[in-house]
C-alpha cells in the first residue's frame, strides 16, 4: 500500500510547491483533483503534463490519480489519463450507472478510469461497477460508518477492482479522529493485502489552514512515542481563521 | 515466509497506533510477516515487543529514514 496525498490538502499550491510538501512529508503519492492550484487540465498542453509527470517522478511521487466530477469532457480525460499514466477518478454528480457507461466509454478512447465509490450503498456499489469490470476507488469518510468494516466487505466483493482510497482526515487531523476506527481499516486493509493508494485529504475546508501549516513542517505524529505536533486546541483555532466551506 | 502486507501507521490516531500494530501482529500465522511504515524510528515500540513477545517476532529495518521507516515485523515459525 503507497501512501498519497491530495491536492484538496493545498488547493491553491502551484504544483512545484505540493509535490516539495508532499515529498518532505513522505508520501509517495499525489492525487490531483481538478480546479485545484497544480496547473493540470483536462484540455493542458501535452508537454506540461509530461513535465509534471516527470517533476513527480523526480521528487520520488507517482500521481496517482486525477479526480474529476466534471462532464462534457471525456476525451480530453480520456488523453489526460494515458499521458499522465494514471487513472481519472471519476465521481459524481451523475448517477452511479451513468458514470460507469462515461468510463466504458472514456476506457474505449484508451484512457485508465475508476469510479468513486462514497457512503453508505459503497459494497453494494462497488460489487455492481466490479462486477461491470470498473476498477473502483472509494471515498473512506470515517463519519459514514466504521470505514474497516467497509473496507473488509467492498474488498471481499469486488475482488481486486478497488485500487484507490481516499480517506478525509489525517495529517493534521489526526488527533481529532481517536476511536473512529481508522486504526481498525489500516489494519483490516495490511491483513487483506490491499496493494493499491490511500491518499489523504481534508474532511473539511475548516482545516485548511492546519494542513498548509502541517505541510510546511517536517516530522509529525509518532507511534505513541511522541506527541502530534499540531495540539487539538491549536488545530480549532487554526480552523476557525480557516471559515468554512 | 509469505509476502509482507503493508501497515502505513502515519494515519492512525496516536492512541490507536499500539494496539493496531500489536492486533495486525496477533493475526499473522507462524512464518507471516507485515512492513510496518512509520515517520519515526519506532524503537520504543520494539522494545514493547522484546517485553511482550520474547522470542516470538523478527525484526528487520527495510528503510531508515530521513522521512520514512519501514520495518519488517515477522511472526517466527514454531521450531
Amino acid at each position: 500500500m503507497k501512501l498519497g496525498l491530495s491536492s484538496a490538502a493545498a488547493p491553491d499550491a502551484p504544483l512545484g510547491e505540493l509535490l516539495e510538501a508532499a515529498a518532505r512529508r513522505g508520501f509517495g503519492a499525489l492525487e490531483l483533483r481538478e480546479g485545484d492550484a497544480h496547473g493540470i487540465t483536462p484540455d493542458a498542453d501535452v508537454g506540461a503534463i509530461g513535465e509534471a509527470v516527470r517533476r513527480a517522478t523526480a521528487a520520488g511521487l507517482t500521481i496517482t490519480g486525477y479526480r474529476t466530477g466534471g462532464a462534457g469532457h471525456d476525451l480530453a480525460l480520456a488523453r489526460l489519463s494515458y499521458t499522465l499514466g494514471a487513472p481519472i477518478l471519476l465521481e459524481g454528480p451523475e448517477d452511479l450507472a451513468a458514470r460507469i457507461a462515461r468510463a466504458r466509454q472514456m476506457r474505449n478512447a484508451g484512457a485508465a478510469v475508476a469510479i468513486v465509490l462514497r457512503g453508505e450503498s459503497v459494497v453494494q456499489d462497488g460489487a455492481l461497477a466490479a462486477a461491470l469490470s470498473s476498477p473502483l476507488a472509494w471515498d473512506a469518510d470515517p463519519r459514514v460508518g466504521p470505514p474497516g468494516r467497509f473496507a473488509e466487505a467492498l474488498l471481499r466483493r469486488t475482488a481486486g477492482a478497488l485500487r484507490h482510497i481516499c480517506l478525509p482526515g489525517g495529517g493534521p487531523e489526526t488527533t481529532l479522529q481517536d476511536g473512529m476506527g481508522v486504526g481498525d481499516l489500516m489494519r483490516r486493509l495490511a491483513l487483506a493485502g490491499y496493494e493499491g493508494t490511500l491518499v489523504l485529504a481534508p474532511s473539511t475546508t475548516r482545516y485548511r489552514l492546519a494542513w498548509r501549516s502541517w505541510l510546511g513542517h517536517r516530522g509529525g505524529g509518532g507511534c505513541g512515542s511522541k506527541v502530534a505536533e499540531t495540539p487539538v486546541r491549536q488545530l480549532t483555532t487554526l480552523a476557525m481563521e480557516g471559515g468554512e466551506r | 515466509m509469505t509476502a509482507a502486507h503493508t501497515l502505513d501507521v502515519r494515519v492512525i490516531p496516536p492512541r490507536e497506533k499500539h494496539p493496531t500494530i500489536f492486533d495486525t501482529f496477533n493475526a499473522l500465522a507462524p512464518g507471516e510477516s507485515f512492513v510496518l511504515v512509520n515517520d519515526h524510528d519506532p524503537r520504543p515500540l520494539r522494545y514493547q515487543f522484546e517485553f511482550e513477545h520474547a522470542g516470538e517476532f523478527g525484526w528487520e529495518y527495510l528503510e531508515q529514514g530521513p522521512s520514512v521507516w519501514r520495518v519488517e515485523i515477522s511472526r517466527k515459525a514454531k521450531s
